[in-house]
């Protein structure tokens, strides 16, 4: 396993609480195949971090880990140990924040995480359809 | 790690449109051909166009590629045998005749204009297919076309690379990319492909080039190294990758510093009726009342897609998703007026990429975007989704004006796969580090025939110009040989 897999994976369980607060939010959480649709999502998502350049995936990777960190600082625990209401309240902090890099982070989580929910989304129907 | 060595008289790196032309042309010429690819020989129906599995397959980092600025582009290299003739809309444009005069008289181009290169696109048109699908227009381009009517603007439906079954709706038949075309003609002519094979640098001596060396990596991650020796080698692996390479082999004059681009930004549009069949492929009418500096035109529609230029954009997205056949995603691409940069980061060897949207250009694909949402609220639309972050829902064309008043920095998504320029051709040595036909200067044996290598922006779709420019400068080479 190369070094850049080993490290994304130590971020997955905040890649996916983040996928879980930004898709939830703005989607519901009532599809019969949501929980299924949240880990593929996750398992694609961690994918394409680690095939970003590499200028782009590692500092990626560090401001995941430092999002989840964050939480500590706010909530007492993790970003991804917290409840889905206060992981959806960090986002919005991070959203709406006057630090562009941190806006242009949760962006990233919110499109890719969008566009790759409704890839998984496209394929259950498809596949329900065939 | 040992090294394989592989010898040929000529070397042709990448796949795409102009390694795809060179490798053929130069193998049905008799001459001893081999073509290097970084990523996989693929078939063109190894994903469905613009999915998940097509991004990992054939897209250079998935297509997480940015160009850095004040407003980020992304930008989408192909990176798999036919290059981006695999992932691009494989619409076939000649550029306007004034374009080509202009970049004649700028750059100083040798025999160069429209009456030179026009056998060469005939050829594309007759080997390639271009054509207009057989079964009329799909429901998005109707659409355009219909606002575009009312505002009494002119359209045009754009032909395409594509092999068309008789009578077929949507895209029944082959797109005839590369993998499809140029490259199984080269390989029967005599070439010989070396794909999944990343070419580090070039080797020289003296001041001429003698050798490629390079890393073989097989289906199990095994990687060997390689070496090319060759008698002379065509570097074609497009705008961003050819300067990236040429730095890495400390070849740099004028290399990398004039990269072009057609930025482009979408919205999305909710019509409250059928509006969109993404079996249909990318719709193929563009409004052309404006080139070449602004096109408008629509874009693949597919769920995802809607949602993800939806995003941020909409209340209660779900519930306007649930009728997404009802929406359509349309574009606003623009000849940008910034001149950007190609360099290779040290160590990591990546190509770190800037480009300057200014604000002049911001305003360009304002103005394009307004204009859009103007004919499609002529055509029905109900809603167009603000593309400007955090705008709001825009029910009427009073609402445009928003968008007409200016796009903020930073504030707009912005993509393009239309790049070139990088290392532009001519005989004017300030502005051109390649002569008229390609040929770099100051190295004697190593010549770009790719979209590096146009002058300045074309204004339209640019597989069509590339792959012309590749076969004069082909014809070129093989009248002097």
């Amino acid at each position: 396993m190369s070094l850049r897999k080993r490290v994304t994976q130590q971020v997955t369980p905040v890649v996916k609480s983040l996928i879980q607060s930004v898709v939830s939010e703005e989607l519901g959480t009532d599809h019969p195949d949501h929980a299924q649709h949240i880990d593929d999502t996750t398992t694609v998502m961690t994918e394409r971090i680690e095939m970003m350049p590499t200028f782009l995936s590692m500092p990626m990777v560090l401001m995941t880990a430092v999002f989840d960190a964050y939480g500590v600082t706010r909530k007492g625990k993790p970003f991804h140990r917290q409840t889905l209401e206060q992981q959806i309240q960090q986002v919005h902090q991070w959203k709406h924040s006057p630090i562009g890099s941190l806006r242009d982070f949760i962006d990233f989580y919110e499109k890719m995480g969008t566009f790759v929910y409704y890839c998984q989304l496209e394929n259950t129907e498809l596949g329900r359809h065939e | 790690m040992g090294v394989e060595t592989i010898r040929c008289d000529n070397l042709v790196i990448g796949s795409g449109p102009g390694g795809a032309t060179t490798a053929c042309l130069l193998a049905e010429a008799g001459y001893d051909v081999v073509m290097v690819e970084e990523g996989k020989n693929l078939t063109i129906k190894s994903a469905p166009s613009y999915s998940l599995e097509e991004m990992s397959q054939k897209y250079r980092n998935s297509g997480l590629t940015p160009a850095f600025g004040k407003t980020r582009i992304t930008y989408i290299e192909g990176r798999c045998v036919g290059g981006a003739s695999e992932i691009n809309a494989a619409l076939y444009h000649r550029p306007l005749p004034q374009t080509l005069k202009e970049w004649q008289l700028r750059y100083q181009i040798d025999d160069f204009g429209p009456d030179t290169l026009t056998p060469f696109f005939e050829d594309i048109e007759k080997e390639l297919s271009v054509s207009t699908r057989p079964g009329g227009l799909g429901p998005a381009s109707k659409i355009l076309g219909k606002g575009a009517k009312k505002m009494g603007w002119k359209t045009h439906e754009v032909k395409r690379f594509w092999k068309f079954e008789k009578g077929s709706k949507g895209t029944g038949g082959v797109r005839q990319s590369m993998s499809e075309t140029m490259v199984p003609r080269a390989l029967a002519a005599g070439c010989r492909l070396h794909a999944q094979t990343r070419i580090k640098k070039l080797i020289l001596k003296g001041s001429k080039a003698v050798a490629a060396v390079g890393i073989h990596t097989d289906d199990h991650g095994k990687r060997t190294r390689v070496r090319f020796d060759f008698d002379r080698v065509f570097v074609c692996t497009g705008a961003v990758q050819t300067p990236t390479l040429l730095h890495r082999s400390r070849i740099t004059e004028g290399i990398g510093n004039s990269l072009r681009m057609h930025p482009m930004a979408r919205i999305a549009v909710n019509f409250d009726r059928p509006a969109n069949n993404p079996s249909w492929g990318v719709p193929s009418l563009q409004i052309e009342e404006f080139k070449p500096h602004l096109t408008l035109g629509c874009s693949h529609s597919s769920l995802p897609h809607i949602a993800l230029w939806l995003t941020g954009q909409a209340q209660g997205k779900r519930e306007k998703l649930a009728e997404w056949s009802n929406m359509g995603v349309y574009y606003a691409a623009i000849t940008g007026s910034g001149i950007g940069s190609v360099r290779n980061i040290p160590v990591i060897d990546e190509p770190f990429v800037r480009f300057p949207l200014h604000n002049q250009d911001l305003a360009l694909l304002g103005e394009g975007l307004y204009k859009l949402g103007l004919a499609l609220f002529e055509a029905g639309a109900k809603e167009v989704f603000n593309p400007i972050e955090g705008g709001p829902t825009i029910t009427s064309p009073d609402g445009l004006d928003a968008i007409r008043l200016g796009i903020p920095q930073g504030r707009v998504n912005v993509t393009t796969i239309h790049l070139f320029s990088s290392c532009p051709m001519g005989e004017d040595e300030r502005q051109c580090p390649v002569d008229s036909w390609g040929k770099l200067r100051h190295v004697e044996n190593v010549y770009i025939n790719d979209a590096s290598i146009l002058p300045n922006t074309p204004g339209v779709n640019p597989q069509g110009t590339v792959m012309a420019v590749a076969r004069r400068n082909l014809a070129h080479f093989l009248a002097e040989a």
